[in-house]
């Protein structure tokens, strides 16, 4: 599901929203395709979202990954 | 030995030592018509990318080099030793990786160059590897093994390839064919400022996120001719991350980068170029 919060209100007065997928999928701008994980904007932003397909991984750390294509 | 220092953009000191390395690229800061034997060499758009790396202690002789390319056998590598070109028969998504030692500490110049201009690479891998890596991965590199990294036209990614990384200088080609800042590409590390290429439209997740405290000075965007996308607030690096830097923008695209999505919540780290003193 997208959600949308307000997220801060900037020092010129502006009031800024963010909208994420609570299920931790990427988010497409309908308007111009876009992919994102979160995304900021200022209140009157033209902007709408749809959840995608894919999930948002999860951070790797490169000590437990493995090379699978090593040549010396 | 020779003992050299290279001045980065923040005024910051690189202590770059030669003159006891193996090979003809060895001798850190000599004027030869060889660059790569010259780390404080003008950038050269010939095509090629340079990685100068300074081998500190014996431990560290031993490294790889990682990369995706187009074609096969389509990057030649030179590690700056005198050894024999090296090239790798992987095709992107797959990554190359090629391991060298080289015979003494030192400081040395990796060339890559693609053998014709439709060759296109990537350095690092999307498997959150650096271009330069130690072959014992038990070990982690000197603060000082990567120092200058000069990217050249046929680069079309850096996947994670700063991450962590202690490079001080990256130039890019003034016709690099970059299309984004590639996911984590500057990732915690310590280089005070980057000239944005013109190319770039998008700021993919990660890419200059957790930047290292005070580190970061300048993000240029100056050239660019629109506002890229930028994948996240956790992109870039954000309050409480040390002194402040700035995102320098064309003054015509000004208005239009405040109100952008997620480049709207740094409108205080956002400033004209032609308001911007160095």
């Amino acid at each position: 599901m997208i959600i949308r919060e307000f997220y801060e209100t900037r020092f010129d007065g502006v009031n800024l929203y963010r909208t994420y997928s609570n299920t931790k999928h990427y988010i497409k701008q309908v308007q111009t395709g876009h992919i994102y994980s979160e995304a900021i904007d200022v209140e009157n932003a033209p902007y709408t979202y749809v959840e995608t397909e894919d999930l948002i991984p999860e951070p790797e750390e490169p000590e437990n990954s493995e090379h699978n294509d090593k040549e010396a | 030995m020779n003992i050299l220092t290279l001045n980065t953009l923040n005024g910051d000191k690189v202590i770059v030592r030669g003159g006891n390395g193996g090979g003809g690229n060895s001798g850190g800061g000599s004027t030869g018509e060889d660059i790569g034997a010259n780390i404080f060499a003008p950038f050269i758009d010939d095509g090629k990318t340079r990685i100068w790396v300074q081998i500190l202690q014996d431990a560290e002789r031993g490294i790889a080099l990682n990369y995706t390319q187009s074609l096969t056998n389509g990057i030649s590598v030179d590690f700056g030793d005198g050894s024999p070109a090296r090239f790798h028969t992987k095709v992107s998504p797959n990554n190359c990786y090629i391991e060298h030692t080289y015979e003494k500490i030192g400081l040395y110049c990796i060339t890559l160059t693609p053998v014709s201009d439709s060759v296109t690479y990537e350095l690092g891998n999307r498997s959150y590897y650096n271009p330069l890596m130690p072959k014992d991965r038990s070990i982690t590199l000197s603060a000082n093994t990567m120092i200058r990294v000069d990217i050249g036209k046929g680069c079309v990614g850096i996947p994670y390839a700063f991450v962590k990384s202690p490079v001080r200088v990256v130039n890019f080609s003034p016709n690099i064919q970059l299309k984004s800042i590639s996911q984590e590409a500057f990732s915690d590390t310590v280089c005070p400022k980057f000239i944005i290429p013109k190319t770039v439209t998008a700021f993919e997740n990660g890419c200059f996120s957790n930047y290292s405290a005070s580190s970061l000075r300048i993000i240029d965007c100056a050239s660019l001719m629109a506002v890229p996308s930028l994948a996240n607030t956790s992109t870039l690096p954000s309050k409480g991350y040390g002194t402040p830097y700035k995102i320098i923008v064309p003054d015509a695209l000004y208005d239009e980068w405040i109100a952008a999505t997620n480049w709207s919540a740094f409108v205080n780290y956002i400033v004209k170029a032609s308001e911007y003193n160095d």
